[in-house]
This record gives C-alpha cells, structure tokens and sequence, in this order.
C-alpha cells in the first residue's frame, strides 16, 4: 500500500458516513476501479452489522440492585481528601490562567498511575465558574484537566484530589 | 427532550429521586457499552456502576447545551479504558470471560434469543485481539451507532485515527469471523481474497 493507497483508505469511511467531499469521490472510485489492494481494504472494513445490537440487550440479573447499592452508599456528594503533587504542576501549567480557585478530582481506580496512563480528571468541588474537561497531554503524564473559558489574569490555583496515587 | 433536561437538572442539585430515574434510562446502555468493551461482567458492572457515581459527582457542573449523552459515553468510555488496563497490569487473575456470555450467578438471559448469545459470546473471543481503544471505537461506532466526529470529541482523538482504529477492528473481526465462525460472516461476505 503506497501513500496514495492510505488516503484512499482513510476515505472509505468518510464516503460510509456520506461526508467525502464530491470531488474526492471520483477520486476514490478510479483509484478502487484500479487497486485491487484498496478494493480488498474496502471490503475488510465494511460495517460487520452482527453485532450492532449487542450493547442493546436488558440488564442482566442483579446489575440495576448493584449499580443503584453503590449510590445509595453515597448519601451525600462525597468530600475528597486533598491530595497535592508539585511534580504534576509543570503539566497543568499551561492551563493557569484563570483567578478562580480550581478543583480538580482524578482518579485512578485506586490503581497507581504510571506516565502514560490516562488520568481522569474533572470538575468535582469549585465556585460557580464553568469549566470543561478536555485532554492534556504532557511530556510526564497523559491527563484529562480542567481549562476555564475565559482568562481573568492572575494565577489559577489548581489542587489535585487523588484517589489513588500518581507515580511519576 | 424537556422532560429529560428537568431531570438533568434535578438530579445536579441534588434530587436523588430524579437521578435514580436518570440512572434507570441510560443504565442498559451503560453497562452493555463497557461489558462490550472491558469483556468481563464484573469489571462492565463495576464500571457502570462508577459512571453513575462519577455522574451524580460531577452532575453539578452539566450545563444546558452540553450534550449528555456525549458527556455519559466519555466517562464510560475512559472508565472502561482504565478497566482493561487494570486487567491488563495483573495477569495473575486471568482473563475469564469465556464465550458464555455473562455468566452472572443467577443470572437471566438478557439476549432476545439463542442467536444473540452466540454473537455476544463471539465478540468477547474475537474481541481480545483488539486494544482497548480499538474495542471502543467499534462499540461506539458499530454498536452505538455514533458518527466519527462524535467518537472524536468523546475520545479526545483525531477523526483520522478514530477511522484507523475501526478499519483495524473491522478487519480483525472479519478475519476471526471467516476462520472460526464462518457462517456468521454477513451475507455477501467472503472470507477469500480477490486474485
């Protein structure tokens, strides 16, 4: 498969979901006319369709008890233990610019978390500023964090709540 | 829909009664979702159960206009992400999902018939050839019927890769389908390749 043949193939799903631009869809049907290899992709990856209905099925038994007896454990939102690393600031570093106090809540499951695991971070305790989870990826830890829509200067105080620990 | 936007709503300050019906409508798809993608019982029932924790958690921050349901799909997505990995990191326990199909103690069938047990039991064999991410995206995409750009957002990846992913786990899938489970294959569908 040569580069040409790549972008082909990454256009096969584009023209599955009806977004591949006209111009390119000529393209794609006189390169698949003359690449037996690309055609071959093309069927590869059509849709498989049997096991579209698998995540529709009803709760097997016990599950709605055990799913709602976890919530009912927690009466209250829970107050987190407070749980500080210098070491993750230079990460979230490039997020500090905002005034508001930020909290942030990650958790690993209870599990450590070593430099390249996913970290979930989210919003969990902080005054009424909006903020939105997206990812940052640091040269230390891949993190999800919290960046607040508009700078209002100054110098943001981030807090991590930890559940579990971070191994960096 | 209003009606759902008023629960939302309740259940972030804090109305349990209207979070637990929150819970009752998206609870199936939750848990079908990460079974689907952890392929283990106790860990899917697990994960379902921390996204609803994680959700009355951060139910306060939910703003009109977000889309819920892509905010549900990304906790469930990561939390299940974070469970296989888990797995993963402790070989000692082993990876006991067998092609029974969740073999809950006591459990009921919740498949429509013989047939869909069969299929759920070939996914969860066939699907240990795929990473977890790559297991995602198919459920995502094939199972949830998002579009790429969604299960981007919801993934945090590029739309590209999110194609990538899929096309690789289509083809692993086929692949098994046409060596172990032929007749399962699609109609129209061949295991040979062209000459």
């Amino acid at each position: 498969m040569n580069a040409g043949c790549r972008e082909v193939v990454d256009w096969l799903e584009l023209a599955r979901e009806g977004r591949l631009a006209s111009s390119l869809q000529a393209r794609l049907r006189d390169h698949l006319n003359s690449c037996p290899g690309c055609r071959q992709e093309e069927r590869d990856t059509e849709p498989l369709g049997i096991f579209a209905d698998l995540t529709r099925g009803e709760l097997p038994a016990g599950v709605e008890n055990y799913i709602l007896g976890g919530l009912r454990v927690e009466e209250d939102r829970p107050e987190a233990v407070v749980w500080s690393s210098a070491s993750i600031w230079p990460a979230l570093a490039s997020l500090a610019a905002a005034a508001a106090l930020v909290v942030v809540w990650a958790t690993s499951g209870g599990a450590a978390v070593t430099p390249g695991t996913d970290v979930w971070l989210e919003a969990h305790a902080m005054d009424d500023a909006v903020a939105t989870v997206e990812d940052i990826r640091s040269p230390t830890a891949e993190v999800l964090a919290l960046s607040l829509p508009e700078p209002a200067g100054g110098r943001t105080e981030v807090i991590l709540i930890v559940d579990g620990s971070i191994d960096l | 829909m209003a009606d759902e936007a008023r629960l939302i709503a309740a259940a972030g300050r804090g109305d349990r009664d209207a979070f637990e019906e929150l819970v009752g409508r998206r609870q199936e798809r939750v848990f079908w979702t990460a079974y689907q993608v952890v392929g283990h019982f106790e860990d899917a029932r697990d994960v379902a159960q921390h996204v609803f924790l994680r959700l009355w958690q951060v139910l306060p921050r939910y703003r009109p206009g977000w889309s819920f349901d892509a905010w549900l799909h990304r906790i469930t997505i990561n939390l299940a992400i974070d469970a296989c990995r888990r797995r993963r990191a402790r070989p000692e326990i082993g990876d006991s999902h067998a092609a029974e199909a969740v073999a809950a103690p006591g459990a009921g069938s919740p498949f429509r018939d013989q047939r869909q047990r069969e299929i759920q039991g070939i996914f969860l064999v066939l699907a240990r050839k795929l990473s977890p991410r790559q297991r995602a995206v198919f459920v995502l995409k094939e199972m949830n019927g998002l579009e790429t750009a969604e299960i981007a957002e919801i993934m945090k990846l590029t739309p590209s890769t999110v194609r990538n992913h899929l096309h690789q786990a289509r083809k692993e899938l086929r692949r098994g389908l046409a060596r172990d489970y032929p007749e399962y294959l699609p109609p129209g569908h061949t295991a040979e390749e062209e000459p």
